[in-house]
């Protein structure tokens, strides 16, 4: 059975944008998401699913229910009640686990493997990064790694760190 | 009447006239076939072909008179009559293609006469005289003939566009606009030179540059004789304190220029090297976005034609020859000429003599170094194959390995290998050993030169009885022999070697001119009108094409589309569904007929008007290097996000990239590595969605994934498919059900038309026989599985 199509239940082929005015969105005391459309419409619990998650990341929210059927998609956070978006917010922080760098001790390479030594706003890192294919350049100048977990860290732009730290991005990239 | 005018040679007519003259017959072969014939019979027509019947090469010649047809083969002393037809029995005239020969029959009514056997060089010289041949032809029944060879039409329209050179006359091939038998080598090098003619300021500064620090490594010969015969020269008895003081200063003098002369050389070195480098990039770059863009412009064609490999090649590697051509090998060329000529001037304007001796090694070196290039040519040549052949075994093996493995073939694998590398070493070490056997004998050789001038230069200055310059030879002149004789041989050798280097820049240049001449086979007209937006009408006239000059592929094909009806193209493998496509999308113009859009032939439309009404779904679908957003976007970079994801939606495909990582933002590999068929399928309908065209084309959609995902696939495809002309290609005969109608498609005719059911109630049709077989493979799965 494809997941993409639930017994029962007609896909759905418009995307369905949904009314910043018309949603409000809390999460419960099990940090579940819930959702309310209008005065009818109430699912729950959600999930908040980023269909850019790093070019665009608090823009286009998809809310699923449990089973990963798209309800809507949010354009933008910002449009929502401070309320709103902070529950959502949350709940894409936990789900999204991306570690912003702040500074780079040590790059090394051995056996096609590249070992990071970082600092993160979480904390220090060894991350180990498997080919140059997961150490990823993005458009707006951050880098994004990809460590042989699939965890996901995120390298400021080249002139948001310090001079060393820089020098070690450089070469890598 | 017609046939009369094109009689006459009329050599003074040839410019005027594009049509060759139909008699080609050389004049030696003219005078031996004239016996055979009647005094009144005259030649009309003659055409040389490279084969004799029935299956061998060797020449015969066809010559057709105002009676008869007669084929000759030469022989030893003259040639033989083989054939000897009455132009009156003859009923039409056919040539048969087999791979790589061709057959010219003529019909009687008793049967077929075999003419003329030929290979493709010589296809088209024969195929014009067919032509002209037929008009020779008694009473032709036109609409009888034309109906058992309707693709001989458009192949005859076909065969004129194979041009013949204006020069050598051998035809060429249909996408260049020169001749490549008839390019010279030196109009490519001045050709490669007028490209680099904007930038000729800093050329002419760093040639300068050049040739002042070839003065900085000459001119200090010159010093070093005046530091030893001017400044160091003292008799013991001229030593007085004033004449001490004098010769001081000259030391200091000498001393200081020279000194003046290195800082400068180092500097101009500097300057001089940095500005090769920053020119030689310059116009490499130059070539290889001209190339690029030219690139851009050809015509799927182009591409059909060609290897990405050998494309690319010349994108990459030919550039870069020609840099280093046009920066170095260049300049050195002269600079080397002019310093042997300073060198040898300096020497003779000292000794004539001395110089002589001095020189005489210089053409040995030359000699030896042109043949010794000539051996190393050869031998670097085969290292250099036995390395392509070891990277060839390499990218063949390596991504078999799954192969390999299940037939347990590592041995083998490793013993081939091992071989290939083992030839590979030898070929170099053969080098090292031809390399430092001829470096040690130049160097022998040149050694001779030193030699001489201590020898005789030695024996001159002891003959010298005051050690003055003006009485003889000084030691000073020595010195500076010593050092023009260093710096003699490097630029000598460096000369011998140039030949080589311009062959290479020449064959570079061909190749890359080869690119940047094909001529786009596929152009706006000058009046060519933009298409508005378009309702969705296509229309086939009569419309006959082939890719091969002399295989059509599609014969005389009409239909009429109506705007938003879905066709199904259906016929077996090389009916020609494929290439209606491609002339829809304009990717090729057919030979004849018409293709109309909305009542506009499409050869007078811009064709990029035409293509961006146009969406296509293809079985392999392509995917570029970047995100999924960006894949979708391909056809509308402007599309806003929201589009882009509906368009993903529309397709089925907006859940599954949610369920990446980094959903939209996933990078899609050069071909989609990390997305299955399906997915990639999918991806390529939002794109097609997302530029909302008009018309459509699904080639083979649904053809490379399962059951469960083609119920997909087609979902989207349906809701896609809604409001837009469409037409599908499927093997799958299934997925077509839901066509307005089907065109069936047999040897590139249009067999039948009408929808499943009528088709289906056809007995004996096309259609009918299609799905039985289909039916039967269904059951046959049925039972195996």
């Amino acid at each position: 059975m494809a997941t993409d199509a639930p017994q029962g239940t007609r896909r759905n082929s418009e995307l369905r944008m949904l009314d910043p005015r018309q949603i409000r969105l809390h999460r419960d005391p099990f940090a579940q998401l819930h959702l309310e459309i209008g005065s009818e419409e109430r699912y729950g619990p959600v999930r908040a699913v980023r269909c850019l998650p790093l070019t665009r990341p608090y823009e286009f929210i998809s809310l699923q229910d449990e089973e990963g059927r798209e309800i809507g998609v949010i354009a933008d956070l910002a449009e929502l009640s401070t309320g709103s978006r902070e529950a959502v917010e949350e709940d894409l922080e936990f789900y999204y686990l991306n570690p912003r760098v702040l500074r780079i001790h040590k790059v090394e390479a051995k056996n096609g493997i590249i070992t990071w030594d970082l600092e993160t706003d979480r904390g220090r890192k060894k991350v180990h990064v498997r080919d140059r294919q997961n150490i990823r350049p993005l458009p707006d100048g951050r880098t994004i790694l990809t460590d042989i977990h699939n965890a996901k860290y995120e390298v400021p732009r080249g002139e948001e760190l310090d001079p060393r730290s820089r020098q070690w991005l450089e070469i890598e990239l | 009447m017609a046939v009369d005018e094109k009689r006459e040679p009329a050599a003074g007519q040839a410019a005027a006239e594009p049509e060759p003259s139909p008699i080609q017959l050389p004049e030696s072969a003219r005078s031996q076939i004239q016996p055979f014939l009647e005094t009144d019979e005259e030649i009309r027509l003659a055409v040389e072909a490279d084969m004799v019947l029935p299956a061998s090469f060797g020449t015969s010649w066809l010559v057709a008179t105002q009676r008869r047809i007669c084929v000759f083969v030469a022989g030893g002393k003259a040639p033989v009559l083989k054939v000897d037809l009455p132009l009156s029995c003859t009923v039409s005239l056919r040539s048969r293609d087999g791979l790589g020969s061709s057959l010219l029959e003529a019909h009687t009514l008793e049967g077929a006469v075999p003419l003329l056997r030929y290979t493709e060089a010589r296809a088209d010289a024969v195929g014009a005289a067919v032509e002209h041949l037929r008009e020779l032809l008694p009473d032709r029944p036109a609409e009888e003939e034309e109906e058992a060879y309707g693709g001989e039409a458009a192949e005859r329209e076909l065969r004129k566009k194979a041009k013949p050179c204006p020069q050598c006359g051998n035809p060429m091939p249909r996408w260049m606009s020169l001749c490549p038998d008839c390019l010279d080598k030196r109009q490519l090098i001045v050709r490669l030179l007028q490209r680099a003619q904007r930038y000729w300021k800093p050329i002419t500064f760093t040639f300068l540059l050049t040739g002042f620090l070839r003065f900085c490594a000459i001119y200090p010969a010159e010093l070093q004789r005046r530091l030893v015969d001017d400044a160091l020269n003292l008799n013991l008895q001229e030593r007085t304190p004033a004449l001490l003081d004098v010769k001081m200063d000259l030391l200091w003098q000498i001393i200081g220029i020279l000194a003046l002369v290195r800082i400068a050389a180092t500097v101009a070195g500097a300057v001089q090297q940095f500005m090769m480098t920053w020119l030689g990039e310059k116009v490499t770059n130059d070539l290889r976005i001209d190339i690029y863009t030219h690139l851009q412009k050809l015509g799927v064609s182009y591409y059909d034609q060609k290897e990405t490999g050998w494309i690319m090649d010349r994108v990459t590697g030919d550039t870069t020859t020609l840099q280093s051509f046009m920066t170095e090998t260049l300049q050195r060329t002269v600079l080397n000429a002019v310093t042997l000529l300073v060198i040898a001037a300096m020497m003779f304007s000292q000794h004539a003599v001395l110089a002589m001796l001095a020189l005489i090694p210089a053409p040995v070196v030359c000699f030896m170094s042109s043949r010794f290039l000539k051996r190393t040519h050869k031998i670097w040549h085969w290292a250099w194959r036995r390395r392509s052949r070891m990277f060839a075994l390499l990218s063949n093996v390596l991504p078999g390995v799954r192969v390999v493995k299940a037939f347990v073939q590592e041995d083998r694998e490793f013993e081939r290998f091992q071989h290939t590398s083992q030839e590979y070493m030898n070929a170099r070490v053969d080098a090292a050993r031809v390399f430092a056997g001829f470096s040690r004998a130049t160097n022998f050789v040149m050694s001779l030169s030193t030699l001489t001038i201590w020898g005789y230069g030695g024996y001159l200055v002891l003959q010298n009885p005051t050690g003055q310059p003006q009485d003889g030879v000084t030691v000073g002149v020595l010195v500076m022999f010593m050092t023009l004789v260093a710096q003699f041989y490097a630029p000598l050798q460096e000369l011998t070697n140039m030949s080589q280097q311009l062959q290479q820049a020449a064959t570079s240049g061909q190749r890359v001119f080869e690119v940047l001449d094909t001529l786009p086979d596929m152009e706006d007209d000058a009046d060519a009108v933009e298409l508005k937006e378009i309702a969705g009408k296509v229309e086939f006239r009569n419309v006959t094409f082939g890719y091969d000059e002399r295989r059509p592929v599609l014969r005389n094909v009409s239909f009429t589309i109506q705007p938003g009806e879905m066709i199904g193209l259906v016929g077996p493998s090389g009916a020609g569904k494929s290439t209606t496509i491609n002339l829809i999308c304009r990717y090729y113009d057919a030979t004849g007929g018409q293709v109309l859009i909305d009542d506009h032939d499409v050869r007078q439309v811009k064709i990029r008007s035409l293509r961006s009404q146009i969406g296509i779904v293809l079985q392999e679908p392509f995917l570029f290097h970047g995100t999924i957003a960006e894949n979708i976007a391909y056809g509308c970079p402007d599309a806003g996000m929201a589009e882009i994801l509906a368009a993903a939606k529309a397709a089925n495909a907006h859940d599954f990239i949610l369920r990446f990582p980094d959903g939209y933002d996933t990078m899609v590999g050069e071909r989609g590595a990390r997305l299955s068929g399906g997915e990639r399928q999918r991806i390529s309908i939002a794109r097609a969605i997302l530029k909302n065209p008009r018309i459509l084309i699904l080639d083979e959609a649904t053809s490379s994934v399962d059951t469960e995902t083609e119920a997909l696939i087609q979902e989207a495809i349906d809701r896609l498919v809604h409001g837009r002309t469409t037409f599908a290609i499927a093997h799958r005969l299934s997925t077509l059900q839901h066509a307005n109608r089907l065109l069936v498609l047999e040897k590139g005719r249009l067999a039948e038309t009408g929808t499943h059911q009528e088709l289906l109630a056809n007995e004996g049709g096309t259609y009918r026989r299609l799905v039985d077989v289909h039916r039967q493979l269904a059951e046959m799965v049925g039972v195996g599985g």
